[in-house]
């Protein structure tokens, strides 16, 4: 691959920071949140992501700007700990906005009915959750492939985060790594304590058990 | 021809990009901006380029100061 188009695949904040990245990344996380509106695909986490049951947009909106700005909070604590030098918010802001670009590609895999049936089919089998339903081969096969790219962009997402990361607040090596995985983990921690606290009702609701389930 | 022991300069002693980037950065007036946008990187690599080379730099003056004692 040409050296340059690996960059912008995989660390396009080397050319693109600050404002004009926190709007490219907001428009895509806008359009990402709509597109999983209509396919009741929930961006729930920093790195997650579930089928579940309609909600309002308002929620979809919600999950979005608490996944960015929850590991955006740890990065910017972590970047001020770990690095020698100063560095702006805003192209940490910006450059974690457009880090979560691949997500885009999520809410699309959220309109086949194999990856709500195959989830359900698992529930019932391995749980005993919810009604006895029937997943075809057809079924299966889909729900692997809909896995599979869900984990292909999870990790294209987690490299562009570390990468913007590194570039955001200059930071290189093993003190880069393990500052980044501290800050990922902890704003897992506090944006999935956020919703379950906060949508408690909507995401476990009373009559679905857990909101895979519809 | 002239031999000798010299201690060469600072700026002597960096490669000819770092070189090229400090003319730059001072037609430029020192703006990190007007940098980014000449080199048509980021703000802040440029930044990161600049701090990196700032590290060269303060290596390059303690390696003179310790040859001149």
């Amino acid at each position: 691959m040409n050296p340059k188009t690996s960059l912008w695949i995989f660390n396009p904040f080397v050319y693109i920071a600050g404002w004009s990245s926190l709007a490219l990344g907001l428009a895509i996380m806008t359009a990402t949140a709509v597109i999983g509106y209509f396919s009741n695909t929930h961006l729930d986490g920093v790195i997650g992501a579930g089928f579940g049951l309609p909600a309002p947009l308002w929620l979809y909106f919600i999950e979005a700007a608490v996944a960015w700005l929850s590991l955006c909070l740890t990065l910017f604590i972590a970047g001020r700990i770990v690095s020698k030098t100063s560095f702006r918010l805003v192209d940490l802001l910006g450059t974690q906005a457009l880090a979560r670009a691949p997500m885009l590609i999520v809410p699309f895999l959220g309109f086949p009915e194999a990856g709500r049936s195959v989830t359900r089919y698992l529930l019932y089998r391995t749980l005993g959750l919810g009604e006895e339903v029937t997943a075809t081969y057809a079924d299966i096969i889909l729900f692997i492939l809909i896995i599979i790219v869900m984990v292909l962009v999870v990790i294209w997402m987690i490299v562009l985060m570390y990468n913007s990361y590194k570039v955001s607040c200059n930071l290189k090596g093993t003190k880069a790594g393990v500052s980044f995985t501290l800050a990922l983990i902890l704003a897992q921690v506090i944006a999935s304590a956020f919703f379950m606290l906060t949508f408690k009702d909507i995401y476990l609701n009373p009559e679905g058990l857990n909101y895979f389930l519809n | 021809m002239v031999n000798g022991h010299f201690v060469l300069p600072v700026l002597a002693k960096l490669s000819s990009e770092d070189q090229q980037f400090i003319i730059e950065f001072v037609k430029k007036s020192g703006s990190l901006k007007e940098m980014s946008k000449s080199l048509g990187f980021s703000y802040p690599t440029v930044r990161n380029m600049l701090n990196d080379l700032i590290e060269r730099v303060i290596s390059a003056e303690n390696q003179n100061s310790t040859n001149n004692k």
